[in-house]
């Protein structure tokens, strides 16, 4: 088939029926027909003068409210009924035929307010059907549908988590507190030794750090004379007692049946020190239990943060050291751990370590004494010893 | 089928049965009865097996319960986030119904794994139109005819089923008849 490349007159009815926003200004400039959007929803307007209903204005250009551009410059404008103006319509004038005066408007929704069209009562019929504005309003809609829930299914999400958080946070809460004493327990102690504590931050490098460990002595014997139950009292009586010694910048574990630890933290070693002998003076006071008045002794040992002792597996292990003097030496509940207790803890290390050595090396010589009854006369046993 | 569609049965039973029939289905299911993703596709099967275990629970038949599923689902699609859709789909029945497949075109472009079923309306002489509907899904008619009931209701129209035939699996045709003099209603 051929085409034709004359210029075709087009039917101004066909293209009004097809374009629900256009309408034909006629050639004194009155709106002579309205596309079957302008005529449903506003059917006054029919027959005004164009420029009494329409403001325009030039999408390219500062324009003259009202002035309808020259019909056949293609100028895309944006126009809007005046009086009810939320409503914005781009498109183009084009000349109305060669013959007769005036101009025809083509136009659609303003795409700003593509995602508005349920708000003006529009519908998919509203638009033609070459118009792909209305696949536009669609996919926006869409879109914000999309978004609305995903909005939503993030909300629930992130509760979950929050929840889970807050689920995990009490269970390991109660994981890590000790029921008897109602303090930290040995769990809460290895995670702070590790780092690895949730709420806690290992001390920075600058930080005046202590840890005190405390060892309740002759325990046995409490539980053996007054039963278990006694001995749980005891317990908790002691660990309220370091609990009310002590404040918030310090943190207090039961790390054993007997054993204590206290890490003190901002304090310098001095003021560790009066805290320590604090808790160790309430900590002997008599404990009132089961209508009984019983007085216990502990020994303690007491390190802070110095040369070479940074971190809190090191005071750990220091403070163990000056506990140990302490339970060695009973005139002194407390010892402050010395860099000589050190120096004697590693040469005791050092012997271990050459005493294992000399047994691979067979340095060790066996001499073995017999031992008789000065009565009978009769051989009863042997000693033996060993010789560096 | 997405989570909405789920989400849709599931807010049908609570409404029309409470949430203790709910979770009974849920736990026959053995399927949480906390809400489900709207956005995140699930297998039909699940889909099903709640169906089955709502009409055991109710004691309605399978195809008079997806009858009032389909009509509770555009009162449902209408308060959801995609209710705007449904406004900007049509004036009236045939209009939205014609539009239907242009707008699920739309959704799937977000969703893509959905699996829409396809309408063509075709007027008639008279106040009847023809409805053809394919599916990839079998056996859904019923949910269709609650649809229309569901529509009707929404644009306040009239509808009445003149004629069915299946012409296939997921495929049908009806011929409705159409008023357009009811007054807004609505069946949520």
């Amino acid at each position: 088939m051929a085409i034709s490349h004359e210029p075709a007159e087009i039917r101004v009815e066909t293209l009004i029926d097809c374009c629900p926003f256009s309408f034909v200004v006629d050639g004194a400039g009155r709106l002579a027909r309205l596309g079957s959007y302008l005529a449903k929803h506003y059917p006054e307007i029919a027959g005004r003068p164009y420029e009494e209903v329409f403001a325009c204005e030039s999408v390219q250009a500062e324009r003259p409210s009202g002035a309808a551009p020259d019909a056949g410059t293609r100028e895309r404008v944006a126009l809007r009924v005046r009086g009810a103006e939320d409503l914005q319509i781009v498109g183009a004038f084009l000349p109305l035929s060669r013959q007769t005066d005036g101009s025809l408007f083509v136009g659609t929704v303003s795409p700003k307010q593509i995602t508005k069209v349920t708000d003006y009562g529009l519908t998919m019929s509203d638009f033609a059907p070459f118009d792909v504005s209305a696949d536009f309003a669609m996919m926006a809609q869409v879109n914000e549908a999309v978004l609305k829930d995903t909005r939503l299914l993030n909300e629930h999400l992130t509760a979950a988590r929050d929840e889970a958080v807050r689920a995990r946070k009490k269970i390991e809460a109660v994981a890590l507190v000790d029921c008897l004493s109602g303090l930290a327990n040995r769990a809460a102690f290895q995670q702070i030794l590790d780092g690895a504590a949730i709420d806690q931050d290992p001390p920075k490098p600058d930080e005046p750090c202590s840890m005190l460990l405390i060892d309740i002595d002759n325990f046995k014997p409490v539980n053996d004379q007054y039963g278990h139950a006694f001995g749980d009292r005891l317990i908790k009586s002691i660990g309220d007692r370091i609990r009310r010694a002590i404040d918030g910048s310090a943190a207090a574990y039961r790390i054993g049946g007997d054993e204590f630890a206290v890490i003190l933290r901002g304090r310098s070693p001095y003021q560790a020190r009066l805290c320590a002998v604090e808790i160790l003076r309430q900590v002997h006071e008599p404990h009132r239990i089961q209508d009984k008045r019983i007085s216990i002794r502990a020994s303690a040992g007491l390190a802070s943060r110095m040369f070479g002792i940074n971190d809190l597996d090191s005071l750990y292990k220091a403070a163990d050291i000056a506990l140990y003097e302490a339970k060695r030496d009973k005139s002194h509940a407390l010892q402050i751990y010395t860099a000589g207790m050190g120096r004697r803890e590693l040469d005791k290390k050092l012997l271990e370590r050459d005493l294992v050595e000399a047994v691979g090396k067979e340095e060790l010589e066996v001499f073995i004494r017999p031992q008789f009854d000065i009565h009978s006369g009769a051989l009863w046993g042997g000693e033996a010893l060993a010789r560096w | 089928m997405y989570g909405m569609v789920n989400n849709a049965i599931r807010a049908f039973i609570d409404k029309k049965h409470g949430p203790d029939a709910w979770a009974r289905i849920c736990d026959r299911v053995a399927v949480d009865p906390g809400e489900f993703a709207a956005l995140l596709p699930y297998d039909d099967a699940l889909t099903m097996k709640l169906v089955t275990q709502a009409a055991k629970t109710t004691g309605m038949s399978v195809e008079a319960l997806l009858t009032e599923i389909g009509r509770y689902w555009v009162h449902f699609a209408a308060r959801s986030s995609f209710g705007p859709l449904l406004a900007f789909g049509g004036a009236h029945f045939e209009e939205f119904l014609g539009n239907l497949d242009a707008i699920h075109s739309k959704i799937k472009a977000s969703l893509p794994k959905l699996a829409p079923p396809s309408f063509r309306v075709e007027a008639m002489p008279g106040d009847t139109v023809r409805v053809f509907y394919r599916s990839t899904r079998d056996g859904l008619f019923p949910f269709v005819e609650g649809l229309f009931k569901g529509l009707s209701e929404h644009f306040g129209q009239t509808v009445e089923i003149l004629d069915f035939e299946k012409l296939g699996p997921g495929e049908a045709r009806w011929n409705l008849r159409v008023g357009h003099n009811g007054a807004q209603a609505s069946a949520a």
